[in-house]
């Protein structure tokens, strides 16, 4: 089934944009288990 | 974008789409997604209603009458979970999908596989999470808070509700990229930042507070799973560990959640007020920065809600202060409505009546709020039903009668309908009524030092507890009128126009009534005037 986004002129931005943020969040969950880690007493 | 839109071909076959079963399951349309969101969310709403019925009907005597302790903090646990990652956090990406795209002049939302996906797994999370019940040991009992190491001592109900977590966690986080994605990429020429109607400006900040919170919960409980069966000891003392540091890592992703959970309410108001008092939104920029202002705030303010946990004095102060500072942009936005009201040509339509019992509702939410900020004082309201009271008043006559609001309002354009306006004032004057007889007596309980989380108390707190529960009965019934309505538009014979409401301005409005299943084939023109 084609998606209506599917042909926008911008695909590349887009697909790097999402690539992006998912690194951001993978990010956000290692760090904060690896701060856990380190600050513990 | 323009290029797909202007396709002979397409616009041949504008409405072209399966039916069914294969509409329902593999669709990337925007709109569908968003009923899905809303129809899964509605569910989880009248599920996670009935097991504060049970928590009502307990407390409605001292003594125990109906279901033993362990059931009844399953209860105080599953109501927290289905209605905070169920009902408000589904409802508002269901509002996101249907009205970012119409909003913003896209076609769709830049990254339609992924949302079907983001859905899609919202069932099997929640599924997964209410088996529980039926498991040995029962479901989580620990409070939505799931601080160690009472959790820990969860039964077979704990990898479930791990797992639940962590899916819920990645389709919030999914549904944010591709909000953040859409409004940054999909935007029709002329519609820049700054003329972006609020839903949709509070909508992008929501995502991205998704996307630096939601993976930190999911941080705080896989190391709960690791130290229960991998061996580790993040939160263990006997090997090193420190429970109060769940605490720190679990409420900086929940201070932040709060927010998640009222910003996009906070832009539905933004959008109806203005409405229904004629007039362009007061002070639209001060709302924008206000909104991001919140948004800022809302990470260094988490350990307000561990005052009692022995912190140093200095991080008392810092998070006191850090908290009242809250206030300054939340003020901002209150008296932005009041003033686009003022001397407004006012109608009291639904959904402009949801909107001020909102204004209303949730200053009282925040008053308290602010009472719960100063340290010294948060001693005595500690774990009390005054802290129940307050976050209640901000989360039901907040975020959900935003929701209801939006629903009322933007209910004639997906379904093409009026609904029955009769039944949705009633709906209206039940709820409000009955919202505050079930709420407000909780206030006096928590002050007079009745604790949060418990089957049974002594019975000075009888009176209160009674009104309570009758308010809660009667609340729960009166969302019967809620479907009633929904039905009503979307069964009904009274034909909406494209505009709907009189004094309605922006992109969804230009649309016919139901909006055609494809949104925009054309780039609309965006005028210099603002949307909202």
């Amino acid at each position: 089934m084609m998606a209506a986004a599917d042909t926008a002129p911008n695909r590349k931005r887009i697909r790097r944009m999402a690539f992006a943020l998912v690194l951001l969040a993978c990010g956000f969950y290692a760090a904060f288990i690896l701060l856990t880690y380190l600050f513990r007493p | 974008m323009s290029d797909h839109s202007t396709t002979a071909d397409h616009d041949i076959h504008h409405d072209d789409h399966p039916t069914g079963f294969d509409r329902w399951v593999f669709t990337t349309n925007h709109k569908d997604i968003g009923t899905l969101y809303l129809i899964f969310s509605l569910v989880m709403f009248f599920m996670g209603g009935s097991m504060a019925l049970i928590i009502r009907a307990e407390l409605f005597q001292p003594g125990l009458q109906f279901v033993d302790p362990q059931f009844f903090n399953s209860m105080t646990t599953v109501h927290a979970l289905l209605m905070v990652f169920g009902a408000v956090m589904p409802a508002f990406v269901g509002l996101a999908n249907w009205l970012i795209p119409m909003m913003i002049g896209a076609p769709d939302m830049a990254l339609p596989r992924m949302n079907n996906w983001s859905f899609w797994i919202l069932p099997f999370a929640f599924s997964m999470l209410i088996i529980t019940l039926f498991l040995p040991g029962g479901a989580p009992a620990g409070g939505w808070t799931l601080y160690p190491p009472l959790v820990l001592q969860t039964g077979d109900a704990f990898p479930f509700m791990v797992f639940a977590i962590h899916l819920m966690g990645a389709s919030s986080i999914m549904g944010s990229i591709n909000v953040i994605v859409t409004i940054l990429n999909m935007r029709a020429p002329g519609m820049t930042l700054m003329r972006m109607p609020l839903f949709v400006w509070t909508w992008l900040i929501t995502a991205y507070l998704l996307i630096a919170v939601m993976p930190v919960l999911a941080g705080a409980v896989t190391m709960l799973l690791t130290d229960r069966y991998f061996g580790t000891s993040f939160f263990n003392a006997a090997g090193g560990g420190d429970p109060v540091l769940f605490q720190h890592v679990f409420w900086f992703f929940g201070h932040p959640e709060v927010y998640i959970m009222i910003l996009p309410a906070f832009g539905v108001i933004s959008q109806i007020i203005p409405t229904f008092s004629r007039k362009p939104l007061f002070g639209y920029s001060s709302m924008v920065y206000a909104s991001a202002s919140i948004a800022f705030l809302s990470f260094i303010v988490w350990a307000h809600h561990m005052f009692t946990t022995g912190m140093p004095i200095a991080g008392q102060l810092f998070f006191m202060l850090a908290t009242m500072l809250i206030a300054i942009p939340t003020a901002v936005k209150i008296f932005n409505w009041l003033a686009t009201m003022w001397q407004g040509e006012l109608t009291f339509e639904t959904p402009m009546l949801f909107s001020i019992a909102f204004v209303l509702l949730f200053t009282i939410g925040g008053f308290s709020g602010l009472m719960l900020a100063i340290a010294p004082a948060d001693y005595q309201y500690h774990d009390t039903y005054f802290v129940v009271a307050h976050f209640h008043y901000v989360l039901v006559p907040g975020s959900v009668f935003a929701l209801m609001a939006a629903t009322y309002y933007w209910l004639p354009k997906w379904t093409g309908n009026m609904y029955n306006e009769t039944i949705g004032k009633l709906h209206f004057w039940t709820s409000t009524i009955f919202i505050n007889v079930l709420f407000f007596p909780q206030h006096f309980l928590g002050l007079a030092g009745m604790p949060r989380r418990i089957p049974d108390y002594p019975t000075q707190f009888a009176d209160f507890n009674m009104i309570s529960s009758i308010g809660g009965f009667l609340f729960g019934f009166s969302q019967l009128f809620f479907v009633w309505a929904i039905m009503s538009s979307v069964r009904g014979r009274d034909k909406a126009s494209s505009q709907v409401w009189d004094g309605a301005v922006g992109l969804e409005w230009t649309l016919e009534s139901p909006a055609p299943y494809h949104s925009f084939s054309t780039p609309p023109e965006v005028g210099r005037r603002r949307p909202s």
